[in-house]
């Protein structure tokens, strides 16, 4: 009996390498005759060789291995795995970590990084950072901004009366303080219209002047020296028809007459992103919600609220950060800024 | 021996016409020249005039005007630099507080 010399292994995984493939081994059933004598024994060793062969096979010696089916490790390694090469190749863990680990995805996730995740907004970038404040509506716990200033009156003459708004600090959401400059300016008195009816029916009064007022639904004005002093006091204008205007004033049925109507005139300083000069937003009638969404707009924060009648500066309806919170009957429940 | 006082000059450090509303509003700081030459720059601040205003008060005199803000900043000014000079002079002392 002779044996077929052993091959020496396959130096390397090349994917050039022929695979061989490994084939099912036949049964065969030998006799006793098949050994009695050479020639009887060929049937014997090619089977012997095919035997051989496929060991050789599994064992790696004529090549990459290629198995027919899955192979199921049954919870055990793959040990000393080299490094891949071919993109159908497994990879060892020290090779995943390199390529793939928390190391590696780094300079994807820097925000200054060359290579930056494209759909990572950079906060501390200009361009990239969010320009509206929409965003801030889903924010529950966003602090409001406050200041320091004060604002005070001059006393009127010649029709004008100065308002001043002190110098001080503007709080942002972020808890940071940022100085801005004091500012005066000279207003205008409102015009001022003479009444001539004024009554009130189930808590809507309807009041006549004397010329047109320019006054639409929804503007501010202020109703002074009439005969009945309830109805003295600061209003929104409901409903307007030529020179009579309705508006909510709540008391008894009543009718009187004499005093006078003022428009207001509404004014807010503001304070713009970047900017240490107070800005004054005016052509407001009424100090309303909407108004006050107006005039701050996106990188606009208003710092304080003028209200100006025909008597002067209204120091009830006139406020900024420092001003204390008050209320009344012709104060706004929240009027602290 | 002749004292000699501050000078005091108006610095309008910017000016602008709003083009929606036509209110006049400037920037400007008081510019002290001390006895001695050195300069003492003041807080600015900003003024601002509405044209019916203006007209008012001033004949629509800008000028006129912009002598009222000179008068008031100089009067903050002056007051600035006198409550300043007192508290530089708190430094480094204590004070007895009355128990009351």
């Amino acid at each position: 009996m002779s044996t077929s010399p052993t091959p020496s292994p396959s130096s390397t995984s090349s994917p050039s390498a022929p695979a061989i493939q490994i084939a099912p081994l036949q049964q065969v059933t030998f006799k006793a005759s098949d050994f009695s004598d050479d020639e009887s024994l060929t049937l014997f060793n090619q089977q012997f060789t095919n035997i051989i062969n496929q060991i050789n096979n599994l064992l790696g010696f004529n090549g990459p291995i290629k198995f027919p089916n899955h192979v199921d490790m049954a919870g055990n390694r793959l040990m000393n795995v080299g490094a891949a090469v071919e993109p159908t190749d497994a990879v060892s863990q020290a090779y995943g970590n390199t390529q793939y680990g928390a190391a590696a995805l780094k300079p994807y996730f820097e925000a200054m990084g060359k290579q930056i995740f494209q759909t990572y907004r950079r906060l501390s970038d200009r361009n990239q950072r969010e320009q509206y404040s929409s965003f801030l509506n889903q924010v529950l716990n966003t602090a409001p901004t406050a200041n320091t200033s004060y604002i005070f009156f001059g006393v009127p003459s010649a029709g004008t009366v100065e308002t001043t708004i002190t110098s001080g600090l503007h709080q942002r959401v972020d808890g940071s303080a940022f100085p801005y400059t004091g500012r005066t300016d000279t207003l205008a008195l409102p015009e001022i219209y003479t009444i001539t009816s004024i009554s009130r029916t189930s808590g809507i009064v309807t009041v006549t002047t004397s010329a047109a007022t320019g006054i639409v639904p929804g503007d501010g004005f202020t109703i002074s020296s009439v005969s009945d002093p309830t109805y003295d006091g600061t209003f929104v204008a409901l409903t307007v028809a030529g020179t009579t205007i309705t508006y909510y004033q709540g008391g008894p049925n009543s009718s009187s007459g004499g005093g006078a109507l003022s428009v207001n005139g509404v004014y807010y300083y503001t304070i713009s992103h970047g900017q240490s000069n107070l800005g004054l937003v005016s052509g407001f009638s009424a100090d309303t919600w909407s108004n006050r969404r107006e005039a701050s707009y996106d990188g606009t924060t208003i710092i304080g609220v003028v209200v100006i009648t025909n008597n002067g500066g209204d120091p009830v309806n006139s406020a900024a950060g420092n001003t204390p919170p008050q209320s009344g009957a012709s104060a706004a429940i929240i009027r602290r800024l | 021996m002749t004292l000699v006082a501050s000078k005091y000059q108006l610095v309008i450090e910017s000016g602008n016409l709003s083009g929606t509303t036509g209110h006049h509003t400037i920037q400007c700081h008081i510019l002290e020249t001390r006895p001695d030459g050195a300069p003492v720059r003041g807080v600015p601040e900003t003024f601002g005039i509405e044209a019916v205003a203006l007209q008012r008060k001033f004949g629509g005199d800008a000028g006129k005007w912009r002598d009222w803000v000179a008068g008031v900043m100089l009067e903050r000014h002056k007051q600035r630099v006198a409550v300043d000079a007192e508290v530089m002079k708190w430094s480094g002392k204590a004070f007895e507080i009355p128990d009351k």
